[in-house]
């Protein structure tokens, strides 16, 4: 009997097409060992780390760690999204936000 | 007691102390020292199957939700520290695409300054360019804005390029020569400002390489100098059939095309021209 290794990778990236990244997360935890190779290849694709005035020091010691685990080897794109600093307005929107989503109910 | 005292010699406090039993990662996501630049370069010295680098924003999270003033400023610094990060790398292995979204291009003054000898050795190891930005005037100041361009217009080995912006003068006479870009393969323009005289040797030049070539919208300053660029063009491709040289053309993509007049050049003149410069089987949508 054939393991699910053994599926092909079309196969797999069409099951991986219809998973969510937490999904993702979570099948890799339970996985089994030699699983862990062709869910490591998808799920680290895309790696996103946020870069900017407060967050550029956080950013840069992420992308530090990265380069230091294995996470690396599978790395295609790297989205560096730009934080800028506190934005006062940000808070208020959020909180609009929240009030409509709960005057909805 | 002493260990504290140590500790605090050393120019630390016991804040800090606590996270010394920490892995060494968290220690540093907690206590940040290292720049942006020098681990960059440390990730593209480790990686091997790195194709794209996009720097973008944050999405927006509630549609009234608008861009911090600061935000050009902190963009531009960030592209260059990863400018520099990519000049420190001596080999990148794999084909990279830098892309540049939501990119503001405008002068401030914390957009700090570009050393234009480490730019052109960073651009130097990308093989695509893809810059997408808004853009506002340039404004009388020169500064990273134009110094970032003359990088961008030098380098001749891309082989892919990709300039969508709707501000009309950002990126006005980026194509200057028809030695530019030697390699293009990939092209698409949102906007283009050039003149005919350069626009259509540049492109005849391209054409035994050229797979792609997508003009969003086109304006050249003289009456009746599209026909003029296809022209050109035309000829380039008889001269290339003749000698038993393949096209390589598959994607060809116009908007609209204006030559000095306010209406757009006809589409029935455009399929006329199209048509006999197609290869094969193209991709024409107007």
């Amino acid at each position: 009997m054939l393991s699910i290794v053994a599926l092909p990778v079309e196969l797999w990236m069409e099951v991986i097409s219809h998973m969510t990244r937490e999904d993702l997360l979570q099948l890799r935890l339970c996985s089994s060992r030699t699983l862990l190779p062709i869910i490591n290849q998808f799920l680290f694709e895309t790696i996103y780390i946020s870069v900017g005035a407060e967050e550029g020091r956080r950013g840069a010691a992420r992308m530090r760690a990265v380069s230091r685990s294995t996470i690396a080897q599978h790395v295609r794109v790297l989205v560096l999204k730009v934080v800028s600093g506190p934005f006062p307005s940000e808070c208020l929107l959020s909180l609009l936000q929240f009030s409509l989503y709960y005057l909805q109910d | 007691m002493k260990t504290t005292r140590k500790i605090n010699a050393l120019g630390s406090s016991d804040h800090e102390f606590r996270f010394q039993s920490l892995p060494v990662a968290l220690i540093e996501y907690l206590q940040p020292t290292v720049k942006l630049s020098t681990a960059f370069a440390d990730f593209l010295r480790v990686t091997h199957r790195l194709t794209t680098i996009r720097l973008t924003r944050v999405r927006k999270v509630f549609w009234l939700e608008t861009l911090p003033p600061d935000y050009p400023g902190i963009y531009s610094r960030v592209v260059l520290q990863l400018l520099d990060g990519l000049s420190r790398v001596k080999y990148i292995p794999s084909l990279i695409t830098l892309e540049l979204c939501h990119c503001p291009f405008v002068n401030t003054k914390d957009s700090g300054r570009v050393d234009k000898a480490i730019a052109s050795q960073a651009i130097g190891k990308i093989t695509r360019l893809k810059v997408h930005t808004r853009g506002t005037d340039p404004g009388y100041r020169r500064g990273y804005r134009e110094d970032l361009l003359d990088v961008f217009k030098d380098a001749y080995h891309l082989k892919g390029l990709c300039i969508l912006t709707n501000h009309h003068q950002t990126f006005k006479d980026f194509i200057n020569s028809p030695t530019q870009f030697e390699h293009l393969v990939q092209v698409q323009f949102g906007l283009l400002y050039t003149e005919a005289s350069v626009f259509g040797p540049f492109i005849a030049k391209k054409l035994p390489q050229l797979e792609m070539l997508i003009i969003g919208e086109g304006h050249v300053r003289e009456p009746g100098s599209w026909t003029e660029v296809f022209e050109v063009w035309r000829r380039k491709k008889s001269a290339m059939i003749a000698r038993g040289q393949p096209l390589k053309l598959v994607v060809f993509r116009i908007g609209r095309l204006y030559d000095g007049v306010a209406q757009p050049v006809s589409a029935l003149e455009i399929v006329t021209i199209t048509d006999q410069l197609c290869a094969v089987q193209l991709n024409v949508s107007f």
